[in-house]
């Protein structure tokens, strides 16, 4: 039996050699992994803790593009599991005084438990779509009012304070990654990490059944896949992610309070893959990163903006950009509307001149 | 029919009181080729969707090499070897034809002792070498139809179970799908369900005619089409002219 799991596990994740189609992902991943390591050096202490947590929302990010990119997986609750993640971290360390790698865990595997649970109950089931959607919010609402009701153990409505920092000791050093440099590399190591993992995972075989099935599901089941089960690994990997998202911004701000499980965010979450392209990883994580900071800058001119500002995006990347911002499709845009503007005035004077005749 | 692979006992599965397949019996062996013919609304696809686990069956037993297979999911009669062809065609639309073969080669590869075939040397077979990477929803309506035939074909069928294959076919692509047939027959048993008799003609093999969900007749195609009674039913007009 486990041979024949060995043997699974090798044909679905070997490696297709290197080809022309990798050289853009390999380029841009190198560029992110220059950058993460040069920015410190060049950036104040406010503005690497303001991109910091930007990048924490970039792994939220990926976590999702994971679930609905690939898998096909729509919900509305996936910070369901980023609050679950920031929640078992806070809890762990400042109630029980455990290690921070052990709230890291903890955090991971609470979240991991929801996820299989009500993953497990729901799309072995067949819920699908918006039903599964629908249910993820509901799911959503019950971590909410049970982070503010149950007091004793989650602070209520004023959360939890003074969360410490990440530490953890590695052979008798102990590396502590509660400064703002440190942090900053901690966050953006585990990004970079994850998103090589995930670029490589889905570059194997195992990402082509994940597309069949996102694409046909019927189709793949009568090509012997147990698709329930894919999609329940998909979505509890993707909310381990998610969770580690939430343990690190816990970690990174030190407060959590119950607006992380916020339907809001939750809907940004869809935006910022629905914008960054489905299934594309580094888009995603580049469109939370700069939309984060986008609602940080415009917050602190008006604090009802932000929710506007989003609708509009939605609709506009839904309307004229169903498969989210395309660098080349832009250009062709921006040439289109150059041109229409460049001809107009032409056209006008033509007809000013027909006018006069 | 010789041996068993799979066999099926008063099969039967009711849609809202309308008895789509209704107590019908099947045995089929490793080498076996079966076409299955019948009027709209026979019970066709429901038999071949309570055979390939698509649908479960009201009453009955299924058996596939003496394991009772009954009411289990569709990727366990698949992973068994019983490989089915959809009616009209239902491929990974957004995947390149190399691609939905890939795919559809892995999913069994672990359950079955034969290795899992060459993607190209099915491209090949089934004449679409030219086309490997195309978008499966460039391809044209008959293309697409081998190109499923072709997915079939990867999931190492020990029964093919063809609905309609050569719906959309032009006669001459007809031709080569029977040849194909016979080539497959070699290797695994076929049941095929059609509607173009011309290409069932062709087959010469046992012919099944369903009526109401029964199977009303069983022998060989010229047998079935001499019979009076099956012509009332399904062969209808037509072939009445062509015997007078």
């Amino acid at each position: 039996m486990s041979g024949k799991h060995a043997g699974c596990l090798r044909l679905w994740f070997t490696q297709a050699a290197l080809g022309l189609r990798d050289v853009s992902p390999l380029l841009m991943w190198s560029v992110a992994v220059t950058a993460a390591a040069l920015v410190p050096f060049c950036a104040g202490p406010w503005l690497l803790s303001t991109v910091r947590d930007a990048l924490v929302m970039g792994i939220l990010a990926l976590s999702y593009d994971l679930l609905w990119g690939r898998a096909g997986v729509l919900t509305l609750g996936h910070t369901t599991f980023l609050g679950l993640g920031a929640y078992g971290f806070a809890i762990t360390t400042v109630q029980f005084g455990q290690a921070s790698l052990t709230g890291l865990a903890a955090g991971v595997l609470c979240a991991v438990a929801v996820a299989a649970a009500v993953g497990y109950f729901l799309l072995f089931a067949g819920v699908r779509l918006h039903f599964f959607a629908i249910i993820s919010l509901a799911v959503l609402i019950v971590a909410q009012q049970l982070a503010v009701s149950w007091q004793s153990v989650t602070g209520g409505d004023t959360g939890i304070l003074g969360i410490p920092g990440l530490s953890f000791s590695i052979g008798g050093h102990t590396f502590d990654m509660s400064g703002p440099r440190a942090s900053w590399y901690m966050v953006a190591a585990v990004l970079v990490a994850a998103t090589g993992l995930i670029w490589f995972v889905c570059r194997s075989r195992y990402g082509k059944v994940l597309d069949a099935i996102a694409t046909n599901e019927w189709r793949a089941k009568a090509c012997g896949y147990h698709t329930s089960f894919h999609l329940l690994l998909v979505f509890v990997a993707s909310a381990a992610l998610a969770a580690i998202a939430g343990a690190l911004m816990a970690a990174c701000s030190g407060v959590v309070a119950p607006d992380v499980f916020s339907p809001l965010l939750a809907t940004e979450v869809i935006l910022w893959v629905a914008i960054g392209g489905r299934g594309k990883m580094g888009g995603p994580v580049i469109a939370a990163v700069f939309l984060t900071l986008l609602r940080q800058t415009v917050s602190s001119y008006s604090t009802d903006g932000w929710p506007l500002i989003l609708g509009g995006l939605f609709l506009a990347c839904v309307l004229f950009m169903p498969n989210g911002v395309r660098f080349h499709e832009l250009l062709e845009a921006a040439r289109r509307a150059g041109r229409a503007v460049w001809i107009w005035p032409q056209d006008r004077s033509a007809g000013h001149a027909q006018e006069e005749r | 029919m010789g041996g068993q692979f799979l066999r099926g006992t008063n099969l039967s599965r009711a849609f809202g009181g309308i008895n789509a397949v209704a107590g019908v019996d099947i045995n089929i062996g490793p080498r076996d080729l079966l076409c299955v013919i019948g009027p709209n609304g026979a019970g066709k696809s429901t038999l071949v969707g309570l055979l390939s686990g698509a649908i479960a069956p009201g009453s009955g037993e299924l058996y596939l090499d003496g394991e009772r297979l009954t009411g289990r999911p569709m990727h366990a009669f698949c992973r068994r070897g019983v490989v089915r062809k959809f009616q009209g065609t239902n491929t990974f639309l957004t995947m390149t034809v190399r691609d939905n073969l890939v795919v559809a080669g892995l999913g069994v590869a672990t359950y079955r002792a034969t290795p899992v075939p060459d993607p190209d040397a099915v491209l090949e077979e089934v004449g679409l070498s030219g086309q490997a990477g195309e978008l499966a929803s460039h391809l044209p309506h008959g293309e697409r139809q081998w190109l499923e035939i072709g997915m079939a074909i990867m999931c190492q069928p020990a029964l093919l179970l063809l609905d309609e294959p050569a719906a959309g076919l032009s006669t001459k692509d007809a031709q080569r799908l029977v040849r194909l047939i016979h080539r497959l027959r070699e290797r695994c048993a076929v049941l095929a369900i059609e509607h173009d008799l011309g290409f069932v003609q062709s087959l010469e093999c046992e012919t099944w005619v369903m009526h109401r969900g029964e199977v009303v007749r069983r022998g060989s195609y010229a047998e079935i089409a001499d019979d009076e009674e099956i012509r009332r039913i399904y062969l209808g007009r037509g072939a009445t002219h062509a015997a007078h």
